[in-house]
């Protein structure tokens, strides 16, 4: 097992990596808490620099929605509620005529008309002499229920008795917390019955139907003129950035986005001949979308990314420099026991490595997590289908890269210096 | 191992400190030759450089001059690999502060050595079992240190520092943590591994109880070997020590 040395002492033997392994997990395992604090200081930095990589990603804004209205619809106590598709000289009442006349509870004094963009006009037809009016399409024709106010009278004081008999229950509900619950139940339910009840009571008119249609590209960002034009004709993107009025002043020639509607993002670098000949080929279809960067926002957002590299760094650091100097006494005495110098570093190694691969896993979820939360919830969740499976596994590997990377850089030197002392020394190390 | 009758002897041994500028020696030129299967107690007050001399025999620091011959190998002479596999199954420590393993169990910090000596993991349980078995701590195999008194931390100290079968077991004041009882308890315990088991036990102290069971005393102060005493000469003085703080 242990060949002798001409002095008549063995040599020790090296430990297998994997028993250093093994001891370097159950390290982590029984030493949980202060691992999670370790490695709080690596997920951190590494959220940090996660989230302003997904923001890099997701910087383009989402595609724009186009509608078309077709039609103009008819609603409310008519005999037959009905979509009927624009034609020239459609008016009001010869619409109403179509949907077959009123019904019998219909409110002929208070028809109402909604146009496209929001506005209401109210007609009274039971009145002869109102004039008629000229539809558009998208507009929308409402006849009010006659008996929609006694209906909303006879909600509101349904609603109004059931929650004041169920308070009255909640009240004699012994326990506190259960009390406080149903309390709460109570009042949310009467409410929602309430908004329901007063709603639906045929005196308010319902949302204009629209229909979603994808007929123009469109161009954002530093351009001249932003523009939503017709797809149609193989229009390229060295024509759409020319209609769009050209570059702005601080546009970012060098990372042209587009987004196709049915293909992977591309990114052209316009300051390059293969990207001006790209240009000239790739034609834009329905729904695709140019995007072009503002230059100075790039370089905040490169500045951002060096500072959270450099956050990282600092944190890092000061973990496992904190992690490896609290355990000189333990270095110690491993080495009374007969540890090498490179078991020890191994061991720290080891931990750092396991711990660096798990904070900042840890870390790409959260900060890719919570970037992709945001910009969902502010922008529409569209906007997500932006991202490239590359891109994010590229976040993934950046992230997992960069905090084992430094995570094991910087255990070594601290372990190094600990290994290195005399037993003696790290004894006398108090912390 | 060789025959010599020496286990441990030291020549000139020096060490000296830097510290703010001014140099501290705190060893002097110190010439001790142990025999194998001794009890040698290290005597002397504080500061007066047994701590040094324990660190220089167990090879856990460097002298700046002199040699330490263990088994008649000197130890300048050996590299790290050798050096570590010197501490590993021919040296024992024990320390006044315990040094155990906080996140380890008892049996996990005795077994911690036959790990380094690359012995198979079922045997190096089975051992770290036996030795707990044999200082009296077989039902605390998986309590953790800050679960168990001063002495059954030491016992459990005292184990570890059996575990590869060592020639010589180095105590740094085994008893200087511990109340009279159990740092008699202790002392009886190293006495027992001595005749039992032929371990050479050096003993740095100022606990005058190890007087009783030491084969020798070496009185050390200001760095320099003051007197060596055979138990013989002083069997007679121990009843008057006792008691008396140096």
């Amino acid at each position: 097992m242990v060949a002798d040395s001409k002095r008549g002492v063995g040599r020790q033997i090296h430990l297998p990596l994997g028993r250093a392994f093994l001891i370097s997990v159950k390290s982590i395992k029984i030493r949980f808490w202060r691992s999670v604090i370790t490695a709080a200081g690596i997920f951190l930095g590494i959220a940090f620099l996660v989230s302003v990589l997904a923001q890099l990603a997701l910087q383009a804004p989402p595609v724009p929605k186009e509608f078309a209205y077709p039609n103009v619809y008819v609603r409310g106590m008519v005999k037959r509620p009905l979509d009927k598709s624009m034609e020239p000289g459609i008016t009001a009442k010869s619409v109403i005529e179509t949907a077959g006349g009123y019904a019998t509870k219909a409110d002929k004094r208070t028809v109402t008309v909604v146009k496209k963009e929001g506005d209401r006009v109210i007609l009274d037809f039971e009145n002869a002499a109102t004039p008629d009016t000229r539809l558009a399409a998208g507009d929308l024709v409402f006849v009010p229920d006659s008996g929609g106010r006694l209906k909303q009278l006879i909600v509101a004081l349904v609603v109004l008795t059931a929650a004041i008999v169920g308070l009255v229950l909640c009240q004699r509900v012994a326990d506190r917390k259960k009390r406080i619950v149903s309390t709460t139940a109570v009042i949310v339910l009467g409410i929602f019955a309430l908004s329901f009840g007063l709603t639906h009571s045929g005196l308010t008119p319902p949302k204009t139907p629209k229909v979603t249609v994808v007929q123009s590209y469109h161009t954002r960002g530093e351009l001249k003129v932003p523009t939503d034009q017709p797809a149609g004709g193989g229009v390229t993107l060295e024509k759409a950035l020319a209609t769009s009025g050209g570059f702005a002043g601080n546009a970012d020639r060098r990372h042209v986005i587009v987004i196709k509607r049915n293909a992977p993002k591309k990114q052209v670098d316009l300051k390059t001949a293969q990207g001006a000949a790209l240009a000239r080929t790739l034609t834009l279809g329905p729904g695709d979308l140019v995007y072009v960067p503002d230059a100075t926002a790039r370089n905040r957002q490169i500045w951002l990314v060096i500072m959270s590299l450099v956050v990282c760094t600092i944190g890092i650091s000061n973990s496992m420099l904190m992690s490896v100097t609290e355990r000189f006494k333990e270095i110690g005495t491993m080495k009374c026991l007969g540890a090498l110098d490179k078991f020890v570093v191994e061991l720290f190694l080891l931990e750092a490595m396991l711990l660096g691969v798990g904070a900042s896993f840890a870390g790409w979820v959260v900060g890719f997590g919570l970037m992709a939360l945001l910009a969902g919830a502010t922008q529409g969740w569209g906007l997500l289908l932006q991202l490239t499976m590359v891109e994010i596994l590229r976040m993934l590997g950046i992230a997992v890269g960069v905090g084992t990377a430094l995570t094991t850089i910087a255990t070594i030197a601290p372990a190094i210096r600990a290994a290195q002392m005399p037993p003696a020394a790290a004894l006398r190390v108090e912390i | 191992m060789t025959a010599n009758e020496y286990v441990v002897r030291t020549k000139d041994v020096a060490k000296e400190f830097t510290m703010g500028g001014t140099t501290l020696r705190a060893l002097d030129g110190v010439n001790l030759d142990i025999f194998r299967g001794e009890y040698v107690s290290i005597m002397g007050p504080s500061g007066s450089g047994k701590s040094t001399l324990f660190n220089m025999i167990g090879g856990l620091d460097k002298p700046t001059g002199g040699s330490v011959f263990i088994n008649d190998v000197d130890m300048a002479q050996l590299d790290a690999q050798e050096l570590a596999y010197l501490r590993c199954r021919t040296i024992g420590y024990i320390f006044q502060t315990f040094n155990l393993i906080p996140v380890m169990t008892a049996l996990e910090n005795v077994t911690l050595p036959t790990i380094f000596a690359g012995m198979p993991t079922d045997d190096g349980t089975e051992r770290g079992i036996e030795l707990l078995k044999m200082v009296g701590l077989g039902d605390r195999l998986n309590h953790k240190p800050s679960e168990l008194s001063g002495g059954q931390q030491q016992r459990v100290a005292i184990a570890r520092s059996l575990a590869n079968n060592p020639a010589i077991i180095l105590a740094d004041e085994p008893t200087g943590n511990l109340d009279l009882k159990t740092g008699k308890e202790i002392i009886l315990l190293l006495k027992e591994l001595n005749k039992d088991h032929g371990v050479t036990i050096i003993s740095a102290t100022h606990d005058l109880k190890m007087i009783d069971v030491s084969d020798r005393i070496v009185w050390i102060r200001d760095g320099k070997i003051e007197r060596i005493e055979e138990r013989s000469e002083i069997d007679l003085q121990v009843g008057e020590l006792e008691g008396v703080e140096s």
